[in-house]
């Protein structure tokens, strides 16, 4: 108990022995933890809020960069219709340009005139691209770029917008094909109230890039303003950063928002992929998004230094936090520690352990407590450890007979030759209970002997050599225990008649025999010997008589067992012999069989000269009671392999039960000739082929129909066939005596025939027999039902396909 | 087939041979048939045999030498070692079938012989087919 106890402790307490340890590291953490935890919480509410100020800040700066240039744009634009209305507003030159526009044939005088008033135009205002005139089908009619001529403007954009009686700005757009950005306003020629032409230019877009590259004051690494063309988001003017090529769409939430119509600002990822703030608006005359952008990191480096110099001053802070906390938490933990490592060692069995007193503050109080319960507990131990020692030895002495009893006694059950077993046993017996000598004799009734089987040490090897043996009514102990089956005990021989001295065992000063019996039948004398005198008490005795007993049980099994081994050996050397004689002796009485049969059916089938009607009917009855024999034959010989177990199965994997059914229905309407027995086949049509061998399912079905052939004498016998799931059923009925329950298991027994059955049917009786091993060598199984005098129905079950088969040619 | 055989029997029951002869040589007219009583000097006959067997049929149960042994010296042989070889036997199982193939034989007819079936039964043996259901 106590060993058990205290094995526990130290194995559940074994694994948390740097206690200490983890006390002192315990409170270097909390320190550091102390320390820090002020600096972080500060530095975690207050650098978001700065953070959240600056960028408030950078987006009010931003959104105001680019209302100025949504600003600058609208004034650009603004600058670019007012040139064409200044253009415009020269009343012949005005009227120049309508009388192009409204000649239905092309004076082209007056075209070059214009083409050259234009080119000229176009170097005076260097903001405008080109300059042209076209008539209400698109027709251009004068360019300042003489490529311009001719061309037809009715698929652009602006079109069918410049058709009105309005001016207007057609937003800029990449051609289709040449993808050139181009911005255009057109300017409508109005003769009376009516539209009849279109002055248009083409607007130079540097400057629009110009605006918006111009760059964003504060911001000079990473700021930057650009447009984009709500036209597959292309760019309008070209990126600060290179790489980004403006025919390309582009993408960003502000890009998006503004896209969609929507003015604001936020915190986002860039075109660029970049973290950015930026501030975006809809420019709805350039039908685009104008964007203000600055890269976050720039915009707030002001507060990440902030937080760079927190994370500092906490680092120093730990550090010193630590270095400090080891050292006040070492000597807080000095004394903890140790009270810890003695309350281990206690747990672990150590009663000695006691902790010296240093402080005297609480931890001082609970050292002093310690030690007393310490003191205490080990007295209290050492009483418990005294008092579980005593009653083990007591307990201990106790039980070793008996553990030595039935371990011999175990021994014993586990060996069946005794010639082995006996020598082991004693040699056993005489050192576990520490004894002289020990013997067993066997006693054998057929002589009224008791042989030595067994002796131990040099006296019994002596003694075996010599054959020593008592007649049962002899003088002496064991003859005595023997006659008397009851155990008899000397303790002092020197004192005692019934002891004769041995002198190949002079020591002997006590000895006990005790009878090996079981029910009244004698087996042996277990004899033990001691060198002290009264060596042998009662409680003693009772346990050898047990070990005697067990002895006795083992030697008359292993008796038994040998009988049983010659009788098994006898049986089965007889039964070899049998299935020998009865092959050769079947082969024998086949050999002339088969000629009779052959020479038989030549006679009768008129090979050896004319026969007459009759002849050939007798001859055909001879052929008939013949093969009738040569079947008998082979129901005795197949019994002789069912019994030897040499019986092999021919396995087809294609058997067909209909062909089957088919066979066995000629052969019983051949059998039923003469009798008022009606023969009903209710089998289903195309059952499914069987494995097996089809020989003998023929055999089977033969068997059970010729079997209700022979005692049907009157009504119907039927045979039935169908398939119940994995199985075909064959059930054959007949109305015959039908067979009492008392002998319904005698039908599959071989050699065994019912009354009835004798006196109807004679036979070999092993018809049945063979037809059930048959059904079972297929995997299937037979069942009779029938009552006395209501005919009798055998079933037949066979499986489509059995996991006991296998095909035997494939 | 070749409408003349020649089909050695080698057979050591007095009234098989009988039988043999009667279906062959008397029923049927065939000329080339020979039939051995001893399986004792079997090997040396064999080889003298003019026109060389077409056939063989062996019982299985001769003595000394079985069947199964004149099997083997046959196929030893270079003459025969693709001669069809027919064991006869009374041995009424299929199962024999398996001891039977396995030995090497090309067919095997029953016994008592089925009339019925025997000669067209020989004849699909000589077609090189191997016949192995024994039917009663």
């Amino acid at each position: 108990m106590t060993d058990k106890h205290t094995k526990s402790l130290s194995d559940s307490k074994g694994t948390a022995l740097p206690l200490w340890r983890q006390i002192r590291w315990n409170l270097v953490v909390y320190t550091v933890l102390l320390a820090t935890l002020p600096i972080a919480a500060v530095t975690a509410i207050t650098l978001p809020r700065r953070s959240a100020q600056d960028t408030t800040q950078v987006t009010g700066q931003l959104e105001s960069i680019a209302q100025l240039k949504a600003d600058q744009i609208t004034e650009w634009l603004q600058q670019g219709m007012l040139g064409i209305e200044l253009l415009l507003a020269d009343p012949d030159r005005y009227g120049q340009f309508l009388a192009l526009a409204e000649s239905p044939a092309v004076d082209s005088n007056l075209q070059s005139d214009i083409n050259s008033l234009l080119a000229g135009l176009i170097a005076a205002h260097p903001s405008y691209e080109t300059f042209f005139i076209y008539n209400t089908q698109g027709e251009i009619l004068a360019a300042s770029n003489p490529a311009d001529l001719g061309k037809r403007v009715n698929r652009k954009p602006y079109f069918s917008q410049s058709l009105t009686t309005a001016a207007y700005v057609q937003p800029p757009f990449y051609e289709i094909g040449s993808r050139e950005l181009g911005l255009f306003i057109t300017h409508p020629l109005i003769e009376q109230g009516e539209t009849v032409g279109v002055f248009a230019a083409s607007i130079e877009l540097e400057t629009m890039g110009e605006i918006m590259t111009e760059a964003i004051g504060g911001f000079p690494a990473t700021g930057e303003t650009y447009l984009v063309s709500s036209q597959t988001n292309y760019l309008l003017t070209p990126s600060r950063f290179e790489g980004y090529l403006l025919t390309q769409a582009y993408h960003s939430d502000g890009i998006d928002q503004a896209l969609a119509g929507r003015n604001g600002s936020g915190t986002y990822d860039s075109y660029r992929d970049t973290n950015v703030i930026g501030a975006y608006r809809w420019v709805p005359d350039l039908q685009a998004a104008l964007v203000a952008e600055v890269e976050q990191e720039e915009a707030l480096a002001a507060s990440s230094e902030a937080r760079d110099a927190n994370i500092l001053i906490a680092g120093a802070a730990a550090l010193i936090a630590a270095v400090s906390g080891f050292y006040y938490a070492s000597w807080v933990a000095k004394p903890i520690t140790t009270l810890t490592r003695a309350s281990l060692a206690i747990s672990k069995g150590d009663y000695n352990q006691r902790v010296n007193v240093t402080v005297s503050n609480e931890i001082g109080q609970l050292t002093a407590a310690f030690n007393t319960m310490a003191a205490e507990l080990q007295q209290h131990i050492s009483d418990l450890q005294q008092l579980n020692e005593e009653l083990e030895a007591r307990v201990a002495a106790r039980t070793r007979d008996i553990e030595v009893a039935s371990d011999v006694s175990r021994q014993i059950t586990q060996v069946l030759d005794v010639r082995l077993l006996l020598p082991q046993l004693v040699e056993l017996t005489r050192r576990s209970f520490n004894l002289y000598h020990v013997s067993v004799f066997i006693y054998d009734p057929a002589t009224n002997l008791l042989h030595l089987e067994a002796g131990t040490g040099e006296a019994g090897k002596q003694m075996l050599e010599a054959g020593k043996h008592f007649l049962i009514d002899a003088h002496g102990l064991v003859p005595l225990a023997a006659r008397t089956r009851e155990p008899i005990a000397i303790d002092d021989v020197q004192t005692s008649a019934n002891h004769f001295a041995n002198p190949l065992l002079p020591d002997t000063h006590s000895e006990t025999a005790i009878p090996m019996v079981i029910g009244t039948q004698l087996i042996g004398v277990l004899d033990l010997q001691a060198t002290e005198i009264g060596r042998f008490t009662t409680q003693d005795i009772a346990v050898f008589g047990t070990l005697a007993e067990q002895i006795a049980i083992a030697v008359r099994n292993a008796q038994l067992f040998s009988e049983a081994q010659v009788a098994r050996d006898e049986a089965e050397q007889s039964n070899q012999v049998k299935s020998m004689f009865l092959a050769s002796m079947s082969h024998e009485l086949r050999t002339p069989l088969n000629s009779v049969i052959n020479f038989t059916q030549f006679v009768a089938k008129g090979v050896m000269g004319p026969v007459t009607e009759r002849q050939e009917q007798t001859l055909k009855t001879v052929i008939k009671s013949a093969k009738h024999l040569l079947g008998l034959i082979n129901d005795v010989l197949d019994m002789s392999k069912i019994e030897s177990g040499t019986l092999n199965l021919f396995v087809e994997p294609d058997v067909n039960v209909n062909e089957i059914i088919q066979t066995a229905t000629s052969t019983a309407r051949g059998l039923l000739e003469d009798k008022p027995v009606e023969l009903r086949i209710e089998a289903e049509d195309n059952l499914p082929t069987i494995v097996g061998d089809k020989q003998r399912i023929l055999q089977i079905l033969l068997n059970i129909v010729s079997n209700a052939c022979k005692f049907t004498r009157e009504g119907h016998i039927t045979i039935r066939a169908f398939r119940q799931n994995g199985s075909i059923e064959l059930a054959v009925s007949d109305t015959g005596p039908g067979i009492a329950p008392e002998d319904q298991d005698d039908v599959f027994e071989p050699f065994k025939q019912t009354d009835t059955g004798l006196r109807q049917g004679g036979g070999t009786g092993l018809g049945m027999p063979i037809t059930r091993s048959l059904t079972e060598a297929h995997g299937g199984h037979i069942r009779l039902e029938s009552a006395l005098g209501k005919g009798a129905t055998f079933w037949v079950s066979l499986p489509i396909k059995s996991d006991k088969l296998t095909v035997t040619l494939n | 087939m070749n409408p003349f055989p020649a089909i050695l029997y080698v057979e050591d029951d007095p009234q098989s041979r009988m039988i043999m002869e009667v279906l062959l040589i008397e029923a049927k007219g065939l000329s080339n048939i020979f039939i051995f009583e001893d399986s004792h000097k079997f090997l040396e006959n064999v080889n003298r045999l003019e026109p060389k067997p077409d056939l063989i049929l062996l019982d299985i149960h001769v003595r000394p030498y079985s069947g199964f042994d004149m099997l083997a010296m046959l196929r030893e042989h270079d003459d025969f070692r693709d001669t069809p070889v027919v064991a006869l036997t009374a041995s009424v199982m299929n199962e024999e079938v398996i001891r039977l193939q396995t030995a090497g034989f090309n067919s095997v007819i029953g016994k008592p012989i089925d009339q019925d079936t025997f000669y067209e039964t020989l004849e699909r043996i000589l077609n090189g087919e191997k016949v192995w259901r024994i039917v009663n």
